[in-house]
């Protein structure tokens, strides 16, 4: 359950942000979650209701944008989309793909009232 | 429908809309306050009463454009400046409970000090208890007890605090035993130069599979308590079949550090990986 102490930053983040712009509630956080990144949205929802109750943040609705997995074949040189580690080329067929990229999770922005 | 109060009318089509919000009846301002109800006047002359929270209608974006791991990547930074300020090599060593990482690093620890005399210290990650540091210390080997309590993981805050507990290294080794679990670890960069992961034959073969997201940013994979293999139907090609899938090109080293076969070999990388630190 490391999605708790990831929410917890979120949360940390975001009530940091909206005290900044003087606001008194944060109605809506966007994220950006790699299909590869280690957080599964789920999990990241259930500990953000959590760890936001009490907060500017409370009741707030997480919008999760999920971006795709990129990765490169080492042995055919390809570069192909993933949905998960261990995946085959989706030119050559083998699984020799070398991750390079969705595995971001970013705060993106927030709606404040 | 107005998309502002849910009356029939449409912004468009007679309310009066300053950005996002009607004309209200005189003396009714826009401070944010609870849900409240009121009346409005539309264009028409015709009145409504609806509720509505002042919130709503103040809405607006704030765009961040953040990592959310921003605050440990910033320190993980920090941590590998200062290890390689120190010119120690620095492991982060992941598993599940009971691969037997305390057991392969006292094996370790002994073998250094009598083939390849170094200074050696241990971070010990676990929820609770400090049974593992009070082994490691056994060894002769400084060792501190990180306790994690809820977490799943260690992450860089808590290595850099543990690191002003240890005596100073220089040319040396640190070694960080991460809390057993083939999940959390993976997402908490340390600092560390190189990640082993650790697996034994008793869990089965599948584990890279299972738990791509660990095996895919592995510089090693140790299969240790290779002593059992007798006793088990652990189909060691298909293991490195399936942790070659998720990580290309990794190195694997078998070994049981209770009968020390292989750990030759561990010693060998391990002495490799601190002299490709310059």
């Amino acid at each position: 359950m490391h999605e708790l102490a990831v929410a917890q930053r979120l949360v940390a983040m975001i009530v940091e942000e909206a005290v900044r712009s003087q606001a008194h509630k944060i109605e809506r956080v966007r994220l950006r979650l790699g299909h590869l990144s280690h957080v599964e949205p789920s999990s990241l929802e259930l500990s953000f209701a959590a760890a936001s109750r009490g907060t500017l943040a409370d009741g707030a609705e997480l919008q999760i944008e999920r971006t795709s997995g990129a990765a490169r074949c080492l042995l055919c040189g390809a570069q192909t989309v993933v949905a998960r580690h261990g995946a085959a080329c989706s030119a050559c067929g083998e699984c020799a793909l070398l991750v390079e990229g969705g595995e971001e999770l970013r705060l993106v922005s927030l709606e404040v009232s | 429908m107005c998309a502002i109060c849910g009356c029939s009318g449409t912004v468009d089509a007679g309310h009066v809309s300053d950005e996002d919000a009607h004309q209200h009846q005189p003396g009714h301002g826009h401070e944010p306050g609870p849900e409240h109800e009121h009346e409005h006047v539309h264009a028409d002359g015709s009145v409504t009463r609806h509720r509505h929270s002042h919130s709503l209608l103040t809405r607006r974006t704030i765009e961040v454009e953040r990592d959310l791991l921003a605050d440990n990547d910033a320190v993980a930074t920090d941590n590998r400046r200062q290890f390689a300020a120190m010119r120690t090599l620095v492991l982060n060593l992941m598993s599940s409970p009971g691969s037997g990482k305390t057991t392969l690093l006292e094996q370790t620890l002994l073998r250094l000090r009598r083939d390849v005399p170094m200074p050696v210290a241990v971070i010990e990650g676990d929820q609770q208890t400090s049974l593992d540091a009070e082994r490691i210390r056994k060894t002769g080997v400084p060792a501190v007890q990180v306790n994690t309590g809820k977490a799943c993981h260690l992450d860089a805050l808590m290595v850099k605090r543990a690191l002003t507990e240890l005596p100073p290294l220089r040319d040396g080794l640190l070694l960080i035993e991460n809390v057993g679990n083939l999940v959390c670890p993976a997402g908490f960069d340390l600092g560390e130069q190189r990640r082993v992961v650790i697996a034994s034959v008793t869990e089965g073969e599948d584990k890279p599979l299972k738990y791509p997201g660990m095996f895919a940013h592995a510089d090693l994979v140790v299969v240790s308590k290779i002593d059992l293999l007798p006793y088990l139907d652990f189909d060691g090609d298909r293991f490195a079949r399936y942790a070659e899938q998720v990580r290309p090109g990794v190195e694997l080293l078998w070994l049981s550090a209770r009968t020390g076969d292989g750990m030759a070999a561990w010693l060998a990388w391990l002495r490799q990986q601190r002299s490709s630190l310059g």
